[in-house]
């Protein structure tokens, strides 16, 4: 035990680039998660993820790689559900329902029809172990876009997240800043899928920033614990399916959810002892 | 007024100016069901808010902006909340809180949405004293509300509003039964008689 512990699996090219994979996933979603829970979009985050499906089923027909196509993927889903929820009045979760479910059930048709080779598993539960230099390469892009751009629109899309009538008041491009904050997320989704898959993507996204939420009293520094919590879930996730032999994208999710467990915890023991010392 | 709304019919210039033009010269605090209260923010952060702009690209607070927003926060008498988070303050403390926010653009007109609906009594006190002081500084007040209690201790002139201008001027002169009864009174036969530009010049202005 001891840093050998830690060592060890770094001999094997694999683990390094899942690794690597892995932290940066976890950071960017959990950077993300932190906005997304406040703004009560996460059935728009797994909307995101479902419907990359036929994209990627067509995108592979082409020839393209997974990998490859998250950027574009991304872009059009997110234009595609921001532009459907502007402009019917059928309510917000019903327009991303409709969305997710018909893009999902698309997906699998043209999996079939095209006769497309997608490890179905894969895709739902990620195969991190699998990912290559080109795809690591990849997701460092996508990292250094979508937390520079919250980097540089921080004040403006937290205003607008908090204010959205005070922000258009105040002259903020609010439809700009609206699909801006679209595409990142999605952008930061459809790039972990090789991660964590479609269906746990979700549970890296929102799972350690509800953690990190319950710990703390401003935003700046729920920020700050959920990109922690999220690193260390991804990394203790991947060591732990390494060491006892486990799936890795939901030994991730669920070292997410221990974390959850316990800020739960420890958040009611706080609790408790603030009502008895008062 | 903000621009937001298209205008339905008539027209309304602010300085001169269309309300998508003048909206440096609105400092606006928006009823309290419009802000997503999800956010964990602090008092500072929510009055600083009045400094953003679209060319604002820095997520850190500069010593000009800090000042403003404790002066902001000193009139309206929040500063020692100042790190606050926003969710720990009753109604009309958050009132104060979104008026310096207001302070920190130097509008020249504030717009406040229904700012009396979540606070009680006393509170509403406090903020119409606070109002009072900005008045002092040469600044016009709108203030869109549905409680006509007191109207005419509180506001200079009053524009009453169903559907179409009901009365417009001082409210101890225009605020007749006649006219409550407009508002809030029989509907159905008030529409049938009043359409929008019915009253006023041909314009509907």
């Amino acid at each position: 035990m001891g840093i050998e512990f830690l060592i060890e699996p770094l001999k094997y090219d694999f683990m390094v680039r899942a690794l690597i994979t892995a932290f940066l996933s976890g950071i960017m979603l959990s950077v993300l998660g932190s906005f997304t829970i406040n703004k009560n979009m996460g059935f728009m985050a797994d909307a995101m993820a479902h419907a990359t499906l036929p994209i990627i089923a067509v995108g592979v027909f082409f020839g393209f790689s997974i990998s490859s196509l998250g950027a574009p993927a991304a872009i059009i889903i997110a234009l595609l559900l921001g532009f459907i929820i502007k402009n019917t009045n059928i309510g917000e979760d019903t327009s991303i329902g409709i969305v997710f479910s018909s893009f999902f059930a698309l997906g699998f048709v043209l999996i079939s029809v095209l006769d497309v080779s997608i490890n179905l598993e894969d895709l739902l539960f990620g195969q991190i172990l699998a990912v290559s230099t080109l795809d690591v390469f990849i997701i460092f892009g996508l990292s250094i876009v979508v937390l520079s751009t919250l980097f540089f629109f921080f004040k403006q899309i937290l205003f607008y997240s908090f204010d959205p009538i005070g922000a258009q008041v105040r002259d903020l491009n609010v439809t700009f800043l609206n699909y801006l904050f679209l595409i990142i997320l999605s952008l930061s989704i459809v790039g972990s899928l090789q991660t964590v898959g479609i269906v746990l993507v979700l549970s890296m996204l929102l799972i350690p920033a509800a953690a990190a939420k319950l710990v703390s009293q401003t935003f700046v520094k729920s920020i700050k614990i959920s990109a922690f919590f999220g690193g260390v879930s991804s990394v203790a996730g991947l060591y732990l399916s390494y060491y006892f032999n486990l799936p890795s994208g939901p030994t991730m999710s669920l070292v997410a959810s221990g974390i959850f467990g316990i800020s739960f915890i420890s958040k009611k023991l706080q609790l408790n002892r603030k009502l008895i010392n008062s | 007024m903000t621009g937001i709304t298209p205008l339905s019919h008539g027209s309304l210039t602010i300085k001169g100016l269309q309300p998508s033009e003048a909206r440096s010269s609105i400092g606006y605090v928006p009823q309290n069901n419009q802000i997503n209260w999800n956010f964990p923010l602090s008092v500072k952060q929510v009055v600083e808010m009045g400094l953003i702009r679209k060319n604002t690209f820095s997520p850190f607070s500069t010593k000009k902006n800090n000042k403003i927003v404790e002066e902001s926060l000193s009139k309206v008498g929040l500063l020692e909340r100042i790190d606050e988070n926003i969710n720990n303050l009753s109604g009309g403390q958050i009132q104060r809180v979104l008026l310096a926010r207001t302070l920190t653009q130097g509008a020249d007109i504030l717009l406040l949405d229904e700012a009396f609906s979540a606070v009680d009594i006393g509170a509403e006190e406090d903020v119409m004293n606070i109002i009072n002081d900005i008045k002092q500084d040469g600044k016009t007040i709108l203030i869109a509300t549905h409680d006509i209690n007191n109207i005419k201790e509180k506001y200079d002139e009053v524009l009453c509003l169903n559907r179409h201008c009901c009365a417009f001027g001082d409210p101890s002169e225009v605020l007749t039964e006649g006219v409550i009864e407009e508002m809030y009174g029989s509907h159905n036969q008030i529409l049938k008689e009043h359409r929008p530009g019915s009253h006023g010049n041909q314009n509907g202005n």
